[in-house]
């Protein structure tokens, strides 16, 4: 089984918050390996979109990520480029309102 | 979110629908959006919900991805965004935490997902980046699209409860009645209906206690809550003390041994020590209730709200569907009076509820001063005299008073005894029998009809006098307002003096003057009344043998010189305090209310 560590750094402005998270976790579940973050002595997975987001890796974050699997060495890039993509100039929120479902 | 510690008790009034008194935790059904059902479950009803909410989990996924195709190739930020909602939904801090909460807890599963959502909330109040810290919000959104499939496609009525209830809601369908009965209910609340509801009506053959019609009670009552429900005033306490609980088990202890003496006076006369007699009658509002009219000895029916012939159906009744209503009561009590009102809607019983769409249009900024009862059959002549008919027809078979409700004008009567001879020459004409003598009476409900009351009686065969309306619109209180409520009083000099003046002027033309509103069933109030020199007091059928017991301790004398007294007090609080001091004087057995 393959182990790769590695430390990266969020450049996103806003940090690791819902786009980011759900772009990291998509190019994660397409690669035959389990991502880890190392938190304070703690392993917290990759596969909690809100375990990730209650990390609040904001903007200039030092995140340190261990990747096994198959695919540990590939997946390594494909999380680089995810972390470094800047954010798009408009604003996302697309109407959804806080508590009223879009029925 | 109110605690039940937060809450100073409180107590609501409603309509009786079911006597009895309960104090228990309440579960309140269908609730706003901002409320929550919680309940504990039963072992064997765990897996059963933990597939309900895989169900509700599948059902806004697919919510989500019929979203998605929307916005499929323009917006891929928007895409990501529903992709991380969709994420959110199966992610282990809400599926597979809330599984857990139903199975370890066993407890519901909207009250496990809000006990996710709280564990997830705390992880981000920890987060000092405010960008961040407000995605919470995405979790908030996907929590509540859950709980809407929850409510959608979970059970209206929930099922496995660990200990008995009072079930709370706006209303109870037959089926959610269905579903109750194999349940343990100790009681129903409703915000709807009165006690011709479908829950007055289920919770009486339960013999179950149930209060309906109290305002807002959904959003003022939160599951969880205890409550007490009183069953005999119509009464709700909300977060009752200890020493509220006591007091009202003893006032159930007191009513069932009181009831099991009250037998006794079923049967014997209503008069009074010295040979006065009341004629003590029966206020109903659906023929199902004619039983207890029989059973608690009742001298007919003083009051006959028609109006429970005319909603909850799709269309407006037939004149042949409301002579034989109308028929079977006046054959069953024969030869006692059945005094019919007619159709008493709008104000607040809507006339928005009466079938036909005619009715749906109608915008009152004021409806209790508008296009109500009387005014109303004035305008639907159709309806009107379609009930006439059928009131007429039923008349031949025994003996039926026809009661015209919210009199205000000389004039309106007027108009009603030309209809009527209208009426009763078409149904000669066409060979219909009918009783030509039939009485015909009005309720004095309006101040303007107890100033003209010499003059209207004149006119008309008896005086009914309907306190419920005539004290909110002597004393401008709308009983139903909170911020006004407490001014609402029945003993208020004002009132009395008003039913006094009925009295006297009806007396006066020599017909009787009759009094059906609530106060009449009051058995603390009724000595007024009787010394008023009332000649029939109608009143809900098992409140009967109470004031009938009083009458038959009372001399005319001693009640008339109470009344005498009491026309001269000054306000409300006096003329409780008089009635105090004479009901300990002369009769035992009352009980003052809580």
């Amino acid at each position: 089984m393959k182990t790769v560590s590695w430390e990266s750094t969020v450049t996103n402005p806003n940090g690791m918050h819902c786009r980011v998270a759900e772009r990291l976790m998509k190019v994660i579940d397409a690669h035959e390996a389990t991502v880890q973050i190392v938190e304070q002595g703690q392993l917290i997975d990759c596969s909690s979109i809100l375990e990730l987001l209650s990390l609040a890796l904001v903007q200039g974050s030092r995140v340190r990520f261990t990747a096994q699997g198959p695919d540990a060495e590939q997946v390594v890039a494909a999380v680089e480029e995810v972390l470094a993509e800047p954010e798009p100039l408009q604003d996302a929120s697309f109407g959804i309102q806080q508590g009223a479902s879009n029925k | 979110m109110i605690t039940e510690a937060d809450r100073e008790p409180e107590t609501l009034y409603g309509i009786s629908g079911s006597s009895g008194i309960v104090v228990g935790r309440a579960v309140v059904l269908r609730p706003r959006s901002d409320d929550l059902i919680r309940y504990r479950l039963e072992k064997e009803a765990i897996q059963a919900e933990k597939e309900r909410f895989q169900q509700a989990v599948d059902g806004a996924e697919q919510e989500l991805k019929t979203l998605r195709s929307k916005f499929e190739g323009d917006l891929s930020d928007t895409l990501t965004i529903i992709d991380s909602h969709i994420r959110m939904l199966r992610d282990r801090m809400i599926l597979d935490q809330t599984a857990n909460l139903i199975e370890q807890k066993q407890i519901n599963a909207e009250w496990a997902l809000s006990r996710a959502l709280y564990l997830v909330k705390k992880k981000f109040d920890h987060i000092a980046d405010a960008y961040i810290r407000d995605r919470f919000s995405d979790v908030e959104y996907v929590v509540n699209l859950l709980l809407d499939q929850l409510s959608e496609h979970g059970q209206q009525f929930p099922t496995g409860f660990a200990e008995p209830v009072i079930v709370v809601s706006e209303d109870f369908t037959p089926a959610d009645t269905v579903r109750m009965q194999a349940e343990k209910v100790l009681g129903f609340l409703t915000e709807k209906g009165g006690t011709t509801s479908h829950t007055a009506i289920v919770a009486r053959s339960l013999g179950l206690p149930a209060v309906v019609g109290v305002e807002n009670i959904t959003e003022r009552c939160r599951t969880g809550d205890t409550i007490i429900l009183d069953g005999y005033d119509g009464r709700v306490c909300l977060s009752p003390t200890i020493d509220q609980q006591k007091l009202y088990q003893e006032y159930d202890r007191q009513h069932q041994a009181f009831s099991d003496e009250l037998r006794w006076y079923i049967h014997l006369a209503p008069e009074t020590l010295d040979g006065l007699r009341v004629r003590l009658s029966a206020n109903i509002e659906i023929p199902d209730e004619m039983e207890g009219v029989i059973y608690y000895g009742a001298d007919g029916i003083g009051l006959f709200r028609s109006e429970f012939g005319y909603f909850q159906q799709k269309h407006l009744p037939s004149e042949d569907s409301l002579f034989a209503v109308y028929q079977d009561l006046v054959i069953t009590l024969d030869p006692q009076p059945v005094t019919i009102r007619t159709l008493d809607a709008g104000g607040d019983k809507l006339a928005s509820q009466l079938p036909g769409n005619k009715f749906k249009t109608l915008h009152e900024r004021n409806p209790a001063l508008g296009l109500r009862s009387i005014r109303l059959s004035l305008q639907e002549r159709t309806l009107f005299i379609t009930q006439l008919r059928a009131l007429l027809r039923a008349s031949a078979f025994g003996r039926l008073r026809i009661l015209l409700p919210l009199i205000s004008l000389l004039s309106e009567l007027q108009q009603i005894q030309e209809i009527i001879i209208q009426v009763m020459e078409d149904l000669t004409s066409e060979g219909i029998p009918f009783d030509s003598d039939v009485e015909i009476g009005i309720m004095i409900e309006v101040p303007s009809a107890v100033t003209m009351a010499d003059v209207l009686a004149a006119e008309v065969d008896f005086f009914s006098i309907g306190t419920n309306d005539l004290i909110q619109y002597s004393l401008a209180i709308d009983r139903g307002n909170e911020y006004v409520a407490k001014m609402y009083d029945p003993l208020h000099p004002a009132v009395l003096r008003m039913i006094s003046r009925t009295v006297e002027a009806g007396h006066a033309q020599g017909i009787e003057v009759a009094l059906c509103g609530e106060m009449a069933g009051d058995v603390f109030m009724a000595p007024v009344l009787l010394g008023l020199g009332l000649d029939e007091l109608s009143m809900r059928p098992s409140a009967i043998p109470h004031v009938k017991r009083l009458l038959r301790h009372s001399t005319s004398r001693r009640l008339n010189g109470l009344a005498k007294q009491i026309l001269k007090c000054g306000d409300g609080k006096e003329t409780r305090k008089l009635l105090k001091s004479y009901q300990e004087t002369n009769y035992g057995g009352w009980r003052e209310r809580l």
